[in-house]
């Protein structure tokens, strides 16, 4: 079988190091106390050209608010994250996105694209298909009426849209139409990234597919990296060359898709792929399903130690006093589990870069 | 089998819109023996959660017409029931869990008060007869303070456990009959596997007949004994579980499997999509709804309706399709693009 994904770069394209993003909430009555809730709770990852990361995990693990941290859709409180707009393979020329003011900001955002989960939600229901597609390029008056009228038409065909419909409105589009229009206003701009925010959740299975064939297609003619987050891990699986499973605002593990599916390391992971249900009823009855007790703490407990020991199947002693860090212990293979903190390659280290997954 | 709970014949519920007669279903028939397990799947639009709010008595209508040769459960005829003793069944008989638990609970009693309600409104135990059974039902669906969660308020729960109140509650009057409308899909999977699992248990302990709504194949693959694939208002095709899967006899429901991708399949390979959408149900096609999308398509299927007839001359094993699939090569998809709205 032919392969469609195609093999990412080596020169990164973002890099994303120690990223914390906390709210203040009031939880319980009028003048309950002010805790603080930690959404994303120190994340760090690389991502080179061409290359799609899968970001899973369950409702409330932080992945979405990563993805808004990046773009400065939402506040970091710390943390590091920048963009590369090297185009050859040479040294990378770092751009940083936390730091940036507001108007250098909106230049990079340029490079970096977002597509939601909801289609219809996300386009604006009062503004033709041809004009939500022209609009960013006019924003960076990245061209006269004309070519930005050619653009969108090209644009509109690249995502299989009919050019004829632009004077359409997102109304008159099924739901997988209004993703292909989401996805032809991201590529508007020729970004380097795009972040895949639950992209197909909303769709029925049958068009799911369609749309996750044109965004690996597309990936492989415009070298686009993705960051994708989803909850299905079967659709992260097909589409991601590499997974990184959040669980409580921390990456747990990260590994290529191979090693991750095949011999998870962090129990968390573990019991998130025995629980999805395999549409093949002999499969399922052999399956053995690692049944996790109750539910995800909230995220404004404080841990002295593992946030997953409360859940874990595997818990020893000295897991609810210790914090597990995320370390490598096979190449590219991440984990943050006292389980295995012995036999990690390498003591821990203390520079960022050396710590943190390339 | 001979033990039936539920039969209905020639099913039809449509909604008169200004655009014309939305016709979700369809002409459905549909047995639920005692104790069944028995998965409807389809994609949204099938007409799935309408025909089981129509078995439940609850499409209004008007404005919906309902049409039907029969549906009776229990040997009563449902049709020609009134209204007054068909809410004596609901909730009693036969019950239903829905998607989203949050807008099924009333936010402003506790759980304890919604869960009692059941029994105290058919009249079936007193007050402190139905506390106590509430509580064991709490315990069974898996809520450990059960003492506590009586007095909560629903927001005070998280998804899953509010899935758990809205199970327990179906169960207080011990039904005969659970439907559960994609109970998990709003789920996390961790937190779906305990749901699915506790409902397959209660299953076996008591007896219940359970109907699973989903669109979600895998969920079917692991909790059905016995599966009914809709497209467009009909059941396109019906066969125990394990058959189904090993080898589908209707050209949506291989295009349907083919399109899903598995946690156990390590290619890379193309997703494989249906091409184009899902009919109007307003302005249906007058042969085979799936016609348009189907790669195995002959002229007869634009003129003439299948009907759902048994395959192999068994009676436990149906489709509705004129091409015999499993000795037809299917006709090379040319066009991928999607249709123009």
């Amino acid at each position: 079988m032919s392969s469609v994904v195609a093999g990412p770069s080596t020169q990164p394209v973002l890099e994303v190091r120690d990223l914390r993003v906390s709210f203040e909430v009031s939880q319980g009555g009028f003048r309950a106390k002010r805790q603080l809730l930690r959404a994303v709770d120190g994340v760090s990852f690389t991502l080179h050209r061409g290359e799609t990361l899968g970001l899973v995990g369950e409702s409330g693990c932080g992945k979405s608010t990563t993805a808004r941290a990046i773009l400065r859709l939402v506040p970091s409180v710390a943390g590091r994250a920048r963009v590369n707009l090297r185009e050859d393979d040479g040294p990378p020329e770092w751009h940083d996105l936390l730091g940036a003011s507001t108007s250098q900001l909106r230049g990079l955002r340029q490079h970096v694209q977002m597509i939601f989960q909801d289609p219809y939600a996300s386009l604006n229901p009062r503004m033709t298909v041809g004009s939500i597609i022209a609009e960013p390029m006019q924003i960076f008056r990245l061209g006269n009426r004309r070519w930005i009228e050619e653009n969108v038409e090209k644009l509109m065909r690249e995502v299989g849209l009919d050019p004829r419909l632009k004077r359409r409105y997102p109304h008159e589009f099924s739901g997988g139409q209004c993703q292909r229009i989401g996805i032809a206003r991201a590529l508007a701009l020729d970004p380097k990234v795009i972040i895949c925010d639950e992209p197909v959740s909303a769709l029925d299975v049958s068009i799911r597919a369609q749309v996750l064939n044109l965004l690996v297609d597309l990936q492989r003619r415009r070298g686009l990296a993705y960051v994708f987050i989803a909850h299905d891990l079967s659709v992260v699986r097909r589409i991601s060359h590499r997974i990184a499973v959040m669980y409580l605002g921390k990456i747990v593990e990260l590994a290529d898709d191979h090693h991750l599916y095949a011999e998870p390391l962090h129990p968390y992971t573990e019991a998130l792929l025995s629980a999805i249900p395999i549409p093949d009823p002999e499969k399922e009855r052999a399956r053995k399903r690692i049944a996790l007790s109750g539910d995800v703490p909230s995220p404004t407990e404080e841990f002295a130690g593992c946030p997953f020991a409360s859940r874990c199947h595997k818990v020893m002693p000295h897991c609810s006093e210790v914090m597990p860090k995320l370390l490598e212990h096979r190449p590219g293979h991440w984990a943050s589990c006292l389980l295995h903190e012995n036999d990690a390659a390498g003591a821990p280290q203390k520079s960022d870069a050396a710590s943190s997954p390339q | 089998m001979t033990d039936t709970l539920l039969e209905v014949r020639n099913l039809r519920t449509s909604f008169p819109t200004r655009d014309g007669i939305v016709r979700a279903v369809s002409g459905i028939d549909l047995t639920v023996a005692r104790g069944a397990s028995i998965g409807i799947v389809g994609e949204s639009g099938s007409g799935k959660s309408v025909t089981n709010l129509t078995i439940m008595g609850l499409v209004p209508s008007p404005p919906a017409v309902i049409e039907a040769d029969a549906i009776s459960f229990e040997g009563v005829d449902l049709l020609t029931m009134r209204e007054s003793r068909r809410r004596h069944l609901r909730g009693n008989r036969m019950a239903m869990i829905f998607q989203d638990p949050m807008t099924s609970l009333n936010p402003f009693l506790r759980i304890g008060e919604q869960l009692t309600e059941p029994l105290l409104v058919h009249g079936k135990a007193s007050r402190r007869a139905a506390k106590d059974r509430a509580m064991t039902l709490l315990r069974e669906v898996g809520i450990p303070d059960a003492e506590r969660c009586m007095r909560a308020y629903p927001h005070q729960f998280s998804g899953g456990m509010r899935q758990r109140v809205m199970i327990a509650m179906a169960l207080t009057c011990e039904p005969a009959l659970l439907i559960a409308d994609e109970p998990t899909t709003a789920l996390d999977v961790t937190i779906q596997a305990q749901i699915l699992e506790q409902m397959q248990r209660i299953r076996q302990e008591h007896g219940t007949a359970i109907v699973l709504i989903t669109h979600d194949l895998g969920v079917a693959a692991g909790f059905c004994d016995e599966i009914h694939v809709m497209y467009a208002g009909k059941i396109v095709e019906e066969a125990a579980t394990d058959d189904l899967f090993a080898q589908p006899r209707h050209p949506y429901t291989e295009a349907l499997l083919r399109s899903v991708p598995r946690l156990d399949d390590e290619t890379k390979a193309e997703f494989l999509p249906i091409r184009g959408a899902p009919p109007d149900l307003s302005q249906l096609p007058p042969g085979c709804s799936f016609a348009p999308r189907c790669d195995y398509r002959l002229d007869r299927c634009e003129r003439v309706e299948p009907m759902l007839e048994p395959v192999e001359g068994r009676d436990s094993r149906r489709k509705s399709c004129h091409v015999d699939i499993t000795r037809t090569q299917p006709v090379a998809a040319n066009s991928t693009e999607e249709s123009v709205p």
